[in-house]
């Protein structure tokens, strides 16, 4: 009778151990010696061109990024800028450019790309003059005239550059707020305009909506 | 009874080796795989679906490219949605040149709404001049 238990006690004690085995079979493991917990962390990089988690009626890198890259296709397949032979001189800066928005933005984020991303893929077919650095310029041309320092390695010129066409621009929006919802409206707007005549050689809008919807302690 | 424990015994080596084997990874770096079949290559002047079943809700009408005055690339491409309910899209575009070298990389994600049963064009121009061949890819907006 005892053996009969015995044995009984023994088959269950297997069949546990044997479900045991499987059972960690199927766990995965950290095997590498490597936390993963910071791959689970809040500060994990994303996908700068892609829209943000946040899901907010602001503007974000999403839209900054897709201005840009959209504004540097559209004008380097303008041949008022784009000319064969003889490249055009431009300036792409902020100055004027205007944010006109509810939400805060430092229009430097969106220029200072559009301007690296254009200068880049325009290789050499648009010279880019730097006027936001004309001081940092005279004051070393003024140097290297009086003798104060050696020439550069560049040669000389008579002058520093003058430009035909300069970046001008603006973002506004149009913000509705209504049944818990708030819908924003953008638009981004950037023009180059002749600086010889007055004349917009370039004109595009970067436009999108976006809707959140607000919790009671928000609304 | 003794015969019962060796048996079970050895059952669970068989058991706990190889499942420890399957996860205990080799040290040092593994080498890529290039697999050589046609759903995986990028098909030049195509638009590939990443988000699987998307290309049943989403049909690409036509697609082709243009040469702008600037000799840069335009590219577009009509969508059509073919259900009863509206639908947001993600494409861009990757470019290639003349051996088939990738030589810009793909440029914005640009977001498509389409109406339920309607069409929308998307359009977009590389930033280079030597841009021969294009690859769209199309996604679900997340």
């Amino acid at each position: 009778m005892n053996r009969i238990v015995a044995r009984k006690r023994a088959r269950a004690w297997i069949i546990l151990l044997v479900l045991l085995v499987l059972l960690s079979g199927c766990a995965t493991s950290v095997t590498t010696g490597v936390s993963q917990s910071a791959s689970r962390s809040s500060g994990k990089y994303r996908p700068p061109d892609e829209p943000s988690n946040i899901r907010s009626v602001a503007i974000e890198s999403y839209d900054i990024e897709s201005a840009c890259r959209k504004m540097v296709g559209k004008m380097l397949a303008n041949p008022l800028l784009n000319r064969s032979g003889q490249p055009v001189h431009v300036i792409v800066d902020a100055e004027y450019f205007s944010v006109q928005t509810a939400s805060r933005l430092n229009k430097n984020l969106l220029i200072d790309q559009l301007r690296s991303e254009l200068l880049n893929a325009a290789a050499g077919r648009i010279v880019f003059v730097g006027r936001e650095y004309a001081g940092m310029v005279e004051h070393e041309r003024d140097l290297k005239r009086t003798g104060a320092v050696g020439p550069a390695t560049t040669p000389g010129a008579a002058t520093t550059l003058g430009a035909g066409y300069r970046l001008g621009g603006r973002i506004t929006d149009l913000t509705n707020v209504g049944g818990g919802v708030t819908e924003r409206y953008t638009q981004m707007a950037f023009e180059m305009v002749d600086l010889e005549t007055g004349q917009i050689v370039f004109s595009d809008t970067h436009r999108f909506k976006k809707s959140q919807a607000l919790g009671t302690l928000y609304r | 009874m003794k015969q019962l424990f060796v048996i079970s015994v050895l059952i669970l080596l068989l058991l706990s080796v190889p499942g420890c084997t399957r996860y205990y990874l080799t040290e040092g770096t593994a080498v890529g795989t290039r697999v050589d079949t046609p759903a995986t290559e990028a098909r030049l002047n195509r638009v590939g679906f990443l988000t699987k079943g998307l290309e049943r809700r989403i049909a690409v009408q036509n697609t082709g490219a243009d040469r702008t005055a600037t000799n840069t690339l335009e590219v577009w491409c009509l969508f059509r949605n073919r259900t009863n309910y509206d639908q947001q899209i993600m494409v861009r575009t990757q470019y290639f040149g003349p051996a088939r070298k990738p030589n810009e990389g793909p440029n914005e994600w640009q977001t498509l709404f389409l109406p339920s049963n309607g069409i929308e064009t998307y359009r977009t121009y590389s930033a280079g001049t030597d841009a021969e061949y294009f690859y769209i890819e199309v996604k679900e907006m997340p």
